[in-house]
């Protein structure tokens, strides 16, 4: 499994004349930006690694 | 970068300024007092200059929710009557007065003289935008010398802001120290503690159990830590209402609060009540989710996958029974947990709710006595001071109804505490 985050996009967005559907790829997920004062928060966010 | 005397120095010159900094501050507490007057005049003006636009650059960028409401709430914080109300509740009237003890008997009369704690150490984190220039403040407004050691996430807001500061009251300049040094410095971390008499401490356990570590024996050790948040539930006044106002409250703070609610306790040793309030309440969260939807998509993302590598290991575990205790809603779910202790959920409308009975809410609480901060208690009003009372008596430090968990007010205790007391000392003379 990725941690990757995807977009599965209908191949009529795309306007390219092809219709299949195609797939943006974002980048890694990440919550490194969250900011949290709850206690224990900090140590499960460093822990997300599927 | 590090900030001096009013000037701004690069991050190489660490060691030259350690070299000299005992010194310094010697000098400014021999000669110097930095009165409260003083620095609640610029706190005022500086509240004045972010209502007029300054820094609403900086503030526009950092990644909150609801940034209005929030750059309201600092401006409210800043002004005059604000600061002073917190400064009369938290020390009363003329602290810094000397007054004369009057003991019974006819015992010898001492006097007393309050004297700021002297020099401390602001070990801050970057979990809020802004605290720690809000530390030193709370520091200065105390009359010390604050030698604070920025977060590594911080976005450079906080010297600014205390710039301003200085720049609106140049006496200032002499009782503040800014350095951005990494906290895997230890050796200048342990150099500004040598120099201290109070370390203040914001952050997780890690962050506090180092600093207990190298702490010098005899300084006073101030922790802020991370705390938890939970509701508490024994019957309602009005249900409707009340259960509206939790599941808000969960959407909005997307429990990344301390004060926000985590576990869902119900005053029930029944795993069928549980189940008919999770039915009941998923409806509810759903609606919140839908009124308060995440800004961006990491977090859904996060929490998406997470989910669903549970269920996967929960298949290869074999068994589907743990399944059966989620209630998956769109961007929300509440899962009933078989144990009653009070734990960090999965956050972000994603809620434990576990059976407590109220024999056992003491007990449960006890537990977790270093973490505990936010009650949210519904109840019938006939239960309301009974149910406060045993909350009161377990450690718990707020007791708000639900909607209220995370709110905040002009005159509050911080996590139990008046921290500007704290950041005193109390000196007797003949």
């Amino acid at each position: 499994m990725t941690d990757d985050l995807g977009i599965l996009h209908d191949g009529t967005e795309c306007g390219c004349g092809i219709s299949s559907p195609y797939l943006e790829i974002i980048g890694r997920i990440g919550l490194k930006d969250i900011k949290t004062c709850a206690a224990g928060a900090a140590e499960l966010m460093k822990e997300v690694k599927l | 970068m590090i900030l001096s005397k009013s000037k701004i120095y690069d991050s190489k010159d660490l060691n030259i300024i350690l070299d000299n900094l005992e010194a310094e501050i010697n000098k400014t507490r021999m000669t110097k007092t930095l009165s409260f007057e003083q620095v609640i005049a610029a706190t005022d003006k500086l509240g004045q200059k972010i209502a007029n636009g300054a820094f609403i650059d900086e503030i526009s960028q950092l990644n909150i929710d609801g940034i209005e409401k929030y750059i309201d709430t600092i401006i409210m914080s800043l002004k005059r009557e604000n600061i002073e109300y917190k400064v009369k509740t938290e020390l009363g009237e003329n602290y810094f007065e000397t007054q004369k003890t009057k003991p019974p008997f006819g015992q010898k009369e001492i006097s007393i003289r309050p004297m700021p704690l002297g020099t401390i150490l602001h070990i801050a984190a970057g979990n809020i935008d802004g605290l720690p220039a809000f530390s030193v403040a709370e520091g200065l407004i105390t009359g010390n010398v604050n030698i604070l050691k920025l977060p590594q996430a911080d976005n450079g807001l906080s010297i600014k802001i205390i710039m301003k500061l200085i720049e609106i009251e140049p006496e200032i300049s002499d009782f503040v120290y800014v350095f951005d040094t990494p906290s895997s410095d230890l050796l200048a971390i342990k150099r500004m503690a040598e120099i201290s008499d109070g370390i203040v401490v914001w952050g997780g356990d890690v962050a506090v159990s180092a600093v207990r570590q190298f702490a010098p024996t005899g300084c006073k050790i101030i922790e802020w830590g991370h705390k938890l948040g939970f509701a508490y539930i024994s019957g309602y006044e009005d249900k409707d209402t009340e259960l509206t106002a939790l599941a808000e409250h969960i959407l909005s703070t997307k429990q990344l609060l301390c004060s926000s609610c985590q576990t869902i306790f119900i005053d029930t040793d029944s795993l069928e009540e549980l189940h008919i309030f999770c039915a009941d309440f998923l409806p509810f969260m759903e609606a919140a989710a839908l009124k308060y939807p995440f800004e961006t998509i990491d977090a859904l993302a996060e929490r998406t996958l997470r989910r669903y590598n549970e269920n996967l290991e929960n298949i290869l575990a074999g068994g589907t029974k743990r399944d059966d205790m989620v209630y998956q809603g769109k961007h929300c779910s509440l899962k009933i947990c078989p144990d009653k202790k009070l734990e960090l959920s999965n956050m972000f409308g994603n809620c434990f709710v576990k059976g407590l009975p109220k024999n056992e809410l003491f007990s449960t609480l006890r537990e977790k006595k270093g973490y505990l901060q936010t009650a949210g208690l519904i109840c019938r009003v006939e239960r309301r001071d009974e149910l406060s009372d045993l909350l009161v008596r377990s450690g718990v430090v707020r007791i708000m109804r639900a909607a209220d968990m995370s709110l905040t007010f002009c005159g509050e205790a911080h996590d139990g505490e008046y921290a500007l007391r704290r950041y005193t000392r109390i000196v007797n003379m003949q």
